[in-house]
Parts: C-alpha cells; sequence; structure tokens
C-alpha cells in the first residue's frame, strides 16, 4: 500500500522541525557548559535547573513517540536514545562540576550557606544521572554504566552534610520535593528494577512512580531484620554491585527498606481503583491503563521475591553481571542431566487405582549424563529477583523458544533454578548487538526431581502385557504452608491422562505415602505442564 | 491449629475503600478508566460492572490466584469487587478469611469493623470473634469467645474443598525436603 504523498512531507517537516530543536539545545548546553565557570555557584545550579526544563519541554514530544515506538527501534530512533543519554549525560556532568567548586570558592565563614543554596546542584547530579542511564536502558543498552561518580558525588553530599536536605527538583514540568539521599536511592533502584526486564513504556512508567514516591526512599545504616531489605556499597571497590538482596548479617554502608514502596504500591493501586491514573503527571500518562497494569505485575512479582527471601534462608545466587552460566534445555535434559546430582528421595507412581501396591522407592540419585546432553554456557546480562537475561550464540539462537522450560546454575556448588523463557529478541545496541536475548522468569529456585513409573497394560490377540516405564517429573514447592501452591512439572503426554498418582516420602521401610490427583494447569509451554494438584490419601508405612 | 505463616511479610490493603465508586455517576471517564483497569489486571473479568458482581465467580478465581503465588492479586479482586458492590456478602467472608490466613491482626480488626458495619448482627459474629482470638491469644476483649474450630472455607469455591490436613502433610515433607537440598 502506497503512502499518502502529503503525510510524507508532514513527516519531513516535523522531522527537520525536530531536529533544529536539538541542534539549538545542544548549541545552548555546550555554551551554557564553558560559561559555567563565570556564574556564581548558586546561579549556576539555577542555570542548569532553567536549562533542564527547557529541554525537557521542548522534548516531550520527540521523547513521548520514542517511548511509544519501541517495540522496534530503528538505527535513528537507537541514535536518538543515545543523544537523550548524552545530554542528560553533559547536564549532569555540569551539575556535578558545581558541586566541586563548591569548597575552593566559598569563603570558611560562608561555606555552610554556600553548600545549602547549591544543594540543587547535587540533586540535578543525580537526578540527571538516572534519567541518562534509563534512556541507555531505552535504547537498548543493556550494560549498566560505571557508579563511581555517582557514588563520588552522593558521598560529597554526605560529607557537607546536604544528603537529607530538602530540595527541589524539576521533572517534564513537575516540581518535586525531594532529598539527594532519595535522588540517589531513586537512581539505584530504576536500575536494579529495569536492568533489561521492562519494556521502555514500563520503564518509564516505574520512572513516573519511583520520582513520586521519593518521599518514602530513605537509607539506613542499620539493616531492617523484619521488612524485605536491598543493601549498598558507596565504595567503589566493593564487590556490592548497586542495590542488592540483603542478607542476614551481611555489612554494607546503607539499607533500604522496601516495606514503604509497598505502601506506596498500594495507594498506587487505589488510585485506578478511583478511575485515577496514577500519578498524574509525567510521559507515562500516555500510555495505555495495560501499561501500568504490567508494572504493578512486575513490582509485586519483585517484591514478593524479596519478601521470600526473609522467610527462606538459603544459600543464593546475589544479582550480578559478568558470569556464564550452565542453562539446561527441556524438561528431558533438565531432569536427566541438570537435576541428577541433587538428592531427592522421592518417588511417584502413576496407578491406575488407590492404594497399588507398586509403588517402589526409587533411588533418584544417579550418575551425572551432563557430558553427553544439551547443555549451553551462556552470559548473563541481568539478573532481577524473579528472572534473568542471557545473551545467546547465533549457534544456539535456534534451539530457544518463548515458553520453553529452562534450568540454570549460576556457578559451581549453586542449586538449580527452574525457570520458562518469556521473551526472546534480537539486541539493537550496546555489545550485544545483533545477538539473540532471551529473559527467563524463575518458576522456582529449588526444584526437586522425582521419578514417575507409568504402568502400561497391553493387550494383543489374548496376550496381556504389562510394561513399567521410568519418566521423571519435577516437584516445586510453593510458598503457602497450606501446600495450595505446591506443582508438579511434567510432560505433557502424562499430563493428558489425568493419572492418580502415589508419592513416597521417607524411606523403603518407613515413610508417608500419599495419593494425589493432578488439578489445572497453571502454566504451560512445549512438551511441559506445570500443575496444581489435591493430595487424596495418605498411608504410613512402617 | 498450626500456624500458617502462609505469605506472611508483606503488606497487603484488605479494606474495601467504600468511596472508590461513588464518583463515577459524575465522572464517566473515571468509570472506563476503572474497568479499563479491571479488564487488565484480571483478563477473566472482561465485564467488570457485571462480573464483579458474580460473589461465585469472584471467589473462584481469587482462590486461584492465591494459590498460584499472587495474594496480593487475589485480595484486591475481592476487595474490588466489594467496591462495586458492597452488599456481597459472601466476599466480605472470603476476604476475612485471607486476612487471617496472612495472620495480620490490626487490619483483620479493621476489616471486621467494616464487616460489622455493613452487616450488623450476623450470624457469624461468633466466628469471627473465635478467629480474633486464634489471631491475639491475650486479647482481653476476646476471653469469652469460643475455640476456633478449623478454618470456615469461606475462601474456597463451594465445589473446590480440599483436604487441608493431607494437603498441609505433604507440604510439610516436600518443604523439608526443598530446604535439606538448599542448605546442603
Amino acid at each position: 500500500m502506497g503512502s499518502n504523498p502529503a503525510d510524507n512531507v508532514s513527516t519531513t517537516r516535523a522531522s527537520q522541525q525536530a531536529h533544529r530543536i536539538r541542534e539549538q539545545l545542544m548549541a545552548k548546553q555546550l555554551s551554557l557548559e564553558s560559561m559555567l565557570n563565570r556564574f556564581a555557584l548558586v546561579a549556576a545550579a539555577d542555570q542548569i535547573e532553567q536549562a533542564v526544563i527547557e529541554f525537557e519541554a521542548r522534548t516531550r514530544e520527540e521523547r513521548e513517540r520514542l517511548l511509544l515506538s519501541s517495540a522496534a527501534h530503528t538505527t535513528d530512533e537507537i541514535g536518538l536514545c543515545e543523544w537523550y543519554a548524552a545530554r542528560y549525560d553533559l547536564l549532569a556532568r555540569m551539575a556535578r562540576l558545581v558541586t566541586e567548586r563548591v569548597l575552593p570558592s566559598a569563603p570558611a565563614a560562608l561555606r555552610h550557606e554556600s553548600i545549602k543554596h547549591a544543594g540543587g546542584a547535587w540533586a540535578y547530579s543525580i537526578l540527571l544521572r538516572g534519567h541518562a542511564s534509563k534512556w541507555r536502558q531505552i535504547g537498548g543498552q543493556r550494560t549498566i554504566a560505571p557508579r563511581g561518580i555517582l557514588h563520588q558525588v552522593f558521598k560529597s553530599a554526605l560529607e557537607y552534610k546536604i544528603s537529607d536536605h530538602i530540595l527541589e527538583v524539576s521533572v517534564e514540568g513537575q516540581r518535586t520535593e525531594t532529598t539527594v539521599e532519595a535522588l540517589y536511592a531513586r537512581t539505584l533502584l530504576l536500575e536494579r528494577f529495569g536492568s533489561g526486564n521492562l519494556s521502555p513504556p514500563r520503564l518509564e512508567i516505574l520512572d513516573n512512580w519511583l520520582i513520586t514516591w521519593m518521599s518514602a526512599l530513605w537509607l539506613s545504616t542499620n539493616p531492617y531484620t523484619n521488612d524485605a531489605t536491598l543493601l549498598l556499597s558507596i565504595d567503589t571497590n566493593s564487590e556490592i554491585h548497586g542495590l542488592t538482596r540483603y542478607e542476614v548479617g551481611q555489612p554494607a554502608d546503607f539499607y533500604l527498606s522496601l516495606m514503604p514502596l509497598q505502601y506506596q504500591l498500594e495507594r498506587a493501586i487505589q488510585s485506578f481503583h478511583r478511575g485515577v491514573l496514577f500519578p498524574g503527571w509525567g510521559i507515562g500518562m500516555a500510555f495505555r491503563v495495560d501499561e501500568h497494569v504490567g508494572v504493578i505485575d512486575f513490582l509485586e512479582r519483585e517484591l514478593m521475591m524479596l519478601e521470600q527471601n526473609i522467610l527462606v534462608k538459603s544459600k543464593r545466587f546475589s544479582p550480578q553481571t559478568d558470569v556464564v552460566a550452565d542453562v539446561y534445555l527441556g524438561l528431558d535434559d533438565i531432569t536427566a542431566a541438570g537435576l541428577s546430582d541433587q538428592p531427592a528421595n522421592l518417588a511417584l507412581n502413576k496407578t491406575g487405582e488407590a492404594g497399588s501396591k507398586n509403588q517402589s522407592d526409587v533411588d533418584v540419585t544417579h550418575s551425572a549424563l551432563g557430558a553427553a546432553l544439551n547443555v549451553l554456557h551462556l552470559s548473563v546480562l541481568d539478573v532481577s529477583e524473579t528472572g534473568v537475561g542471557f545473551a545467546v550464540p547465533a549457534t544456539a539462537a535456534a534451539d530457544v523458544s518463548v515458553n520453553d522450560l529452562v534450568a540454570v546454575r549460576f556457578g559451581a556448588g549453586y542449586p538449580l533454578s527452574l525457570g520458562v523463557i518469556v521473551r526472546k529478541t534480537i539486541a539493537k545496541a550496546g555489545a550485544e548487538r545483533n545477538s539473540t536475548i532471551i529473559g527467563v522468569n524463575f518458576l522456582s529456585r529449588c526444584p526437586l526431581l522425582a521419578r514417575l513409573d507409568l504402568q502400561y497394560t497391553s493387550a494383543k490377540n489374548e496376550d496381556i502385557a504389562q510394561q513399567n516405564i521410568h519418566i521423571n517429573a519435577i516437584l516445586l514447592s510453593g510458598n503457602s504452608a497450606y501446600g495450595n501452591a505446591d506443582s508438579l512439572v511434567l510432560s505433557d503426554a502424562v499430563q493428558k491422562s489425568s493419572p492418580l498418582l502415589t508419592m513416597r516420602f521417607g524411606g523403603e521401610t518407613r515413610g508417608d505415602i500419599f495419593q494425589i490427583r493432578l488439578g489445572r494447569v497453571r502454566r504451560q509451554g512445549r512438551g511441559w505442564r506445570m500443575m496444581a494438584f489435591d493430595v487424596m490419601q495418605k498411608t504410613a508405612v512402617g | 491449629m498450626d500456624k500458617p505463616g502462609s505469605y506472611s511479610g508483606f503488606y497487603a490493603a484488605f479494606t474495601p475503600n467504600l468511596n472508590s465508586a461513588n464518583q463515577f455517576s459524575e465522572y464517566p471517564i473515571r468509570r472506563r478508566l476503572h474497568d479499563h483497569y479491571v479488564t487488565s489486571r484480571f483478563p477473566a473479568f472482561s465485564d467488570p460492572r457485571h462480573d464483579l458482581r458474580d460473589s461465585d465467580k469472584v471467589i473462584r478465581y481469587a482462590r486461584e490466584l492465591f494459590d498460584d503465588e499472587q495474594p496480593r492479586r487475589a485480595i484486591e479482586l475481592i476487595r474490588i469487587a466489594i467496591e462495586e458492590d458492597q452488599s456481597q456478602r459472601a466476599l466480605w467472608l472470603a476476604l476475612i478469611e485471607l486476612c487471617f490466613l496472612h495472620r495480620d491482626a490490626a487490619r483483620f480488626t479493621e476489616l471486621i469493623l467494616a464487616f460489622v458495619a455493613e452487616f450488623a448482627r450476623d450470624p457469624v459474629l461468633p466466628i469471627l470473634s473465635a478467629m480474633r482470638r486464634e489471631l491475639v491469644p491475650n486479647d482481653p476483649a476476646m476471653v469469652n469467645a469460643r475455640e476456633l474450630q478449623g478454618l470456615p472455607n469461606w475462601s474456597v469455591p463451594a465445589d473446590g474443598a480440599k483436604n487441608d490436613v493431607l494437603q498441609r502433610q505433604f507440604h510439610a515433607h516436600l518443604h523439608h525436603a526443598s530446604m535439606s537440598h538448599l542448605n546442603r
């Protein structure tokens, strides 16, 4: 279908106009940078704020369009995203220069006043660095920029004792009261929650929300033992990268309780119940309600995983990149190789009737078969509480599809995590440009192998033969103490016959045998089903 | 009774905001956004004005969400359905049971007060007192309350009753095996 020539002309004109605006804004920023030393400190901080307000007002339309067209960014659009990141970076750098000039320029007697009045420079330095990081992610660059400078700016705010002063910043023309500390927490939270798991519109919505919630972002030097908590180190040489899940006893410079975020999330939900789009400002207002609901779902999952961490203390993989993980594909390989070295004394029998005498306790600990099977060694791009992103080499890209079952081991000694592929895309920018990226959602951090004995009775002429076929299944312990959330992952062929199953816990001479009935399908993919089940009967042995 | 402890540790607002729907007649655009939100958040409820008044459907779907480890969504669904029509007594009771399972004494009390305001002299009040006594054993106001005899199963659909005792025993075995494995 041919396009309307009139439309082409107006698109070209709009594009030329946008280009002119960008050139004007860039020239203004460069001129401001060169003149910055001539301003007094307070005036310099004000000039930067004015530049931010003008920049956001004149580019809002284009940024909105970029976010809405996020499904398939062209090379030009990626270039534009990078341009926005660079502009915010330049403004952030100017603000940081102002913070560095405070001490040498202020007379000792007026130093405190100078710092207080120029507080906006610290605020903008951190706020705009967060904006730049966001636009890099929107443009498809999944690598997070080094946080050294961000930490330095925050450290200097701590040193000058202005990190908790109430300041005002402008975001999309909206004046917001905040502190340097809250802005710092917002930037780190945005990086943590937004590292590759969210689409650009949802990332923008999340950012609008985090900015609105800044009054609830307080860092503490003491850990919160009863709340879901993240920790951070401002030492650039620390092994802790950004905000990391808190493990009991783990030392850090600061701790961030997530309980206030839960209250804020409830507030946002309540706003939708009243039919009002939250927070009522920002580019996010232009997006469909589905996108907002997607952010609610995402935050709920993330917070839930962090809360579970309080209840279950165990050896866990701490989110960090630059590691290569072993990834097993498909139910057969996961159960035959991935889970083969996990000692679980579980045995399942499929029987046609209750109380069958054919149960046998099968030792599922058998030798590793990994060498002969399909194990991929994939680079971890990003990890959150609920999922992980991988770069997949071209040779293996065709083997993975959305909804495939995978199991991941992050290193020797770590338990296997079970997950499902929820996203498969081609990277458009960054170090992984043109490679396949997959996103995996975790189903369980502790899947257990169980053996299923299928009994077949076949009748040919007058001969009746009985056959036993061993099939592997995976048991997942849910988070409800009532057992309602426990699941069994098995082959779709087994599920289709909707059998009764018996399962033994304990040894051969002593233990409990349970009879279970498969229920509804919770999730499914190629060749596998994750089933709910009801426990029907129990028989004690020994 | 065993302490369920399921999904403890998270904050959830249980008490419905009964004023939420009041402004919809004045601002139809809010009604539209609300309905769009409901269909997006709960895809099975494609006709919110009708579906949210179907108590059986709401309880069935909420229970599935609860069992699928989405307790916040389960609670929110019942809450938003009550906000749509606060006379749905079965939904209030389902919400009360989920709040009880959550072991949140403060919000349980808040919810009971809201329930009593809607359904004064309801026959379930003695059960509510027993539940409250179970949650706060030392509460002097509940000293004469009777002992709770099992869960009332208000949050379970009529045909979805399970053998809770066996299900819990099975889970205990499975949880133990999982923890042994993780901590080895």
